[in-house]
């Protein structure tokens, strides 16, 4: 019985690895024309992914060098964004703590969305008592400041980059935790989950093929956004002292190191990489619209 | 010798109610039996338990007791395991095709389940079955690349009722397959539906709160009221000669498109149905304009009106089962 | 004074109450859609009138434009409606305001949605009272009273809230509210849709008394060809947004003129049609101006039904839209 050619053929490429990233491929192009401000949004992302990987051959100097006696420069010819008052480039550092500030939010969010994801589809199927102690350790999570959170477990273990992202990343294991907790009991009354037991379905298919598509899209605009608290989050951590300390460039640290200069009037070691965490945010958040709007799946257009 | 591919015995189910405590009693003790290849229709209307009727016979709610036969297998006593692969022998087509279709899957791939399920076949060979199978329910196939909100009622109600001969069940419930589709369109469904039958032997179960429809489409008809059958027969018997009061008065409420048929029009009693609140006897008592005292005792016994037409009133006996029907009702006394 | 069942005398412009004349409509999004493509049929007093289509004919928007009530993306964009003698197209805000709920009512498809949770069915009832009529709370709550009572409802309800309705007694709620200042129309927007059979028909009962005692008039739009059968007076069949068969609801099963409406007929009593099920045609694809719409599923499609279907007069009130309509044709296809 061979297949006819036609959309039985199509079907058939579509099952075959090349033609899943050929349709990835089509799906960006598409969702970058359906969004604008998406589409501007992803731009951001993509440059800021580019500098963060290579930022190393983008740096004029050293991000640790120490410019002794030109401490506190303003931007001129030499520094272009100025030094701070330890005497080290404002631009080089900018750049290269976009890879710390990426590094440790990425990392945090891929741990708490694939734990969080994973917990959610537990408490939101099975009932009973493993969703009850899931909720409120969710609870306790939620409950608890997140810098003395921070503070406590630094106390506690070493400190280092990967304290920071764990305490991040448990920051936000509840959100997503409470999110497809959420998607996945509207969508265990959902007729078509009925249908697809009625077909057959055993529950790591059904929840693979049918629950989670459809609880999933929420949550990756939701990374999006939880990915801008991420990095106010390291900032807020090097703030206080927890994670990433001088000379490790990052925005956070940056702005901190930088603000009592603010009252001399000395502002740039503080706005740029101000500017840099800000503009990043926007980027997130309108990538996050975008992929809002254009995963409503009555909005496509084959 | 007709053979029998469902059986259903003496099916309960109860659900817990809004209130601690609550009972919701959705089905009170069922039997019926579909021969292959037949139709049987089960009518009723909101709390009757018709639907949870097809949902219990698919084991898709846990009946509370009862037992279901398929093939002379009862697929009540099943094990998990072995009840999914039993799934290939009997399937659904359910009310809202836009509500039964994973929106996030193409068409292709809906109807292809199935068959990745509960065959061994490969890819290609699923895939001209797919092609097979949407044109066997009258679509063509570039549809298998759309996706379910890009198709029109009518015809994603096809891409249901291809997925559930996919596996050439030998029995299909039918969950008021034509309730959400327009007029014009239900006509064509139900063709369809009768086509296939006649070609692939399936038993269907055909739930629907429309006489009008079960009198077309069905071999054998049977009304349920909270949870109950209290007649079954065949259309004709139904139709012509109904004998349970709320049938009747179920008959004479049924529009149908045609100005001469008038029926006169049968009230029960004021109330509504309540399945919460069981009272003893026979469930449509205290709304039955024809009650007795006899009735709220005992749930009454089926008692055969002809070899193929049985209802449970005990107004049979007597011959007193007929409902009168009302006067025209008096002034309502709404002024300008 | 109240016409008869069979619509056969012509109306004259006393008895017609509403008058809807080449109304059209469009979305009002950037490369604007026409929803409603020239709609025309008339109402008259003491009548019930139905406007059956199917999905996408533009019934439903018909019935709220009427009222002023067209979502925020649709408007009307030509032609006229007149009640009795105001042109409501052109009314003010003020003046509609003043006919909701006083001389026009409605009922729609899910009585709970246009019920306030919040307040009581009686505080609902005297509500529609006394902002139309004004008068004391406790004439208002007499009247409300009564209302209730009339529609069928036990005096209990006049205390209870929507949620504590089921279906059929929430929808005669809705009647009752609509009905309570004695309006000359009443339009109903699928009243019946989603009730049990036997609910529906005292609902239906519960409407043709009160239209009867008060000799209002009903706009029923609906699918449901049995309503039509046994409930309305006159039937305006819609299709692809103009109306293509208007005349009484008895002449509409006895002799449909138009293919669709015999289609819709045939389906409705159980037989499947010759047509190819292709559904209405999208709004962005019509233009009526330049070929019948139904001719690409009409079985009887000739070349001439290509260009623009003139509106017949076949008998005494009695209109179709198409080049062919049937007893026009009973002579050549005997």
């Amino acid at each position: 019985m061979l297949p006819p050619a036609g959309p039985a053929a199509e079907l058939l490429r579509s099952e075959n690895g090349l033609a899943a990233i050929g349709r990835a491929v089509r799906s960006v192009g598409e969702f970058l024309r359906s969004s604008r401000y998406g589409a501007i949004g992803l731009g951001i992302l993509a440059v800021y992914a580019v500098i963060a990987l290579f930022g190393s051959f983008l740096t004029p100097y050293s991000p640790t060098q120490i410019f002794g006696g030109h401490a506190l420069a303003p931007p001129g010819p030499i520094f272009k964004f100025g030094t701070d008052q330890n005497g080290m480039d404002i631009l080089s550092r900018t750049i290269a703590a976009a890879r710390v500030d990426m590094g440790v939010a990425t990392a945090s969010e891929a741990i708490s969305v694939v734990l969080g994801v994973g917990l959610g589809l537990l408490t939101g199927f099975r009932r009973g008592w493993i969703d009850l102690v899931i909720l409120r350790a969710m609870d306790v999570l939620q409950a608890f400041p997140v810098l003395v959170l921070a503070i406590a477990i630094v106390a506690a273990t070493q400190q280092s980059i990967s304290t920071a992202i764990f305490v991040i990343a448990f920051v936000d294991i509840p959100v997503y935790t409470r999110l497809i907790r959420g998607e996945v009991l509207l969508i265990r009354e959902s007729t078509y989950i009925m249908a697809a037991i009625a077909v057959g379905n055993p529950l790591p298919r059904l929840l693979a093929r049918h629950v989670l598509p459809n609880a999933v899209p929420p949550v990756v605009t939701q990374v999006a956004i939880r990915y801008a608290y991420a990095i106010k989050l390291i900032a807020a951590l090097a703030f206080v002292g927890v994670g990433i300390h001088v000379p490790t460039p990052e925005w956070g640290s940056m702005i901190r190191t930088g603000t009592p200069s603010i009252i001399s009037g000395l502002w740039w070691p503080t706005v740029f990489p101000g500017v840099a965490v800000g503009v990043l945010i926007l980027g997130l958040n309108l990538l996050a619209d975008g992929l809002q709007q254009y995963w409503d799946p009555k909005s496509h257009r084959d | 010798m007709p053979q029998t591919t469902l059986e259903v015995i003496d099916l309960v189910k109860q659900f817990p109610g809004p209130n601690r405590g609550d009972i919701v009693h959705a089905l009170n003790g069922v039997s019926l039996r579909i021969e292959a290849g037949t139709t049987l229709g089960v009518v009723g209307e909101s709390g009757s338990g018709k639907s949870t009727l097809g949902r219990c016979v698919l084991r898709l709610y846990e009946p509370t007791s009862g037992r279901v036969l398929l093939d002379s297998e009862d697929v009540t006593a099943m094990a998990e395991g072995r009840l999914r692969s039993h799934r290939a022998r009997m399937q659904m087509v359910f009310q809202d095709p836009y509500a039964s279709a994973n929106p996030r899957m193409r068409i292709g791939e809906i109807v292809e389940e199935p068959l990745i399920l509960h065959t061994v076949l490969d890819r290609p060979h699923r895939v001209a079955r797919v092609i097979e199978l949407l044109r066997q329910v009258g679509l063509q196939p570039e549809h298998a690349l759309r996706h379910p909100h890009q198709l029109s009622g009518g015809q994603l109600q096809r891409v249901g009722i291809a997925r559930a001969i996919a596996t050439d069940p030998a029995l299909i419930v039918l969950d008021e397959p034509t309730s959400s589709l327009d007029v014009s369109v239900r006509a064509e469904i139900l063709a369809l539906l009768r086509r296939l039958q006649s070609d692939l032997g399936t038993a269907y179960l055909f739930v629907s709160h429309d006489l009008d429809t079960v009198r077309a489409t069905c071999d054998r008809v049977a009304v349920m009221y909270l949870g109950r059958i209290v007649e079954s027969g065949t259309p004709n018997d139904l139709f012509r000669d109904p004998q349970h009061p709320y049938t009747q008065i179920l008959l004479s409420a049924t529009l149908a498109p045609r100005p001469d048929d008038r029926r006169p029009r049968l009230r029960a009693r004021a109330g509504a149905a309540d399945n919460l609140y069981l009272p003893p006897g026979c469930p449509f008592a205290p709304r039955c304009p024809l009650a007795r005292e006899e009735c709220t005792v005992d749930v009454p016994a089926f008692r055969q009106r002809t070899a193929s037409h049985a209802a449970a009133c005990v107004r049979m006996d007597d011959g007193t089962a007929a409902v009168a029907a009302i006067r025209e009702p008096d002034n309502l006394g709404l002024t300008r | 004074m109240v016409s008869n069942n069979t619509g056969t005398r012509s109306r004259t412009v006393t008895e017609t109450l509403l008058e809807v004349r080449e109304l059209r409509a469009h979305t009002t999004s950037a490369s604007p859609l026409e929803l409603l493509n020239g709609v025309s049929f008339s109402v008259a007093r003491g009548e019930i009138c139905g406007l059956i289509g199917e999905t996408g004919s533009g019934k439903s928007l018909t019935a709220w434009s009427v009222l002023g009530l067209l979502p925020r993306t649709v408007r009307v964009s030509a032609g006229s409606i007149r009640f009795d003698a105001i042109d409501l197209l052109r009314a003010d805000a003020a003046v509609l305001e003043k006919l909701r709920g006083n001389r026009v009512g409605m009922v729609v498809q899910n009585p709970q949605g246009s019920l306030d949770p919040m307040r009581s069915i009686g505080a609902q009832l005297a509500n529609m009272v006394r902002v139309h009529r004004g008068g004391s709370r406790h004439e208002a709550d007499e009247r409300a009273r009564s209302v209730l009572a009339a529609v069928g409802l036990p005096t209990r309800v006049f205390d209870s809230y929507p949620h504590q309705l089921s279906g059929g007694m929430a929808q005669r709620a809705v009647i009752a509210i609509s009905l309570i200042n004695g309006p000359q129309l009443l339009i109903a927007d699928e009243p019946t849709t989603g009730l049990d059979v036997t609910v529906q028909a005292e609902v239906l009962d519960l409407l043709r008394e009160a239209v009867r005692e008060t000799g209002t008039s009903v706009l029923l739009i609906t699918h449901d060809l049995g309503i039509v059968a046994h409930f309305c007076d006159r039937v305006a069949v819609m299709y692809a947004g103009k109306v293509v068969e208007e005349t009484a609801a008895r002449t509409l099963f006895d002799r449909p003129e138009h293919p669709y409406t015999r289609a819709l007929i045939a389906a409705a009593q159980g037989e499947a049609g010759q047509q190819r099920s292709l559904g209405v045609p999208a709004p962005a694809d019509r233009d009526w101006e330049s070929h019948c719409e139904y001719s690409s599923r009409c079985p009887f499609a000739a070349d001439i039904c290509q260009t623009r279907p003139p509106l017949d007069t076949i008998g005494p009130a009695h209109t179709v839209l198409c080049h062919r309509p049937w007893r026009a044709d009973a002579a050549d296809d005997a």
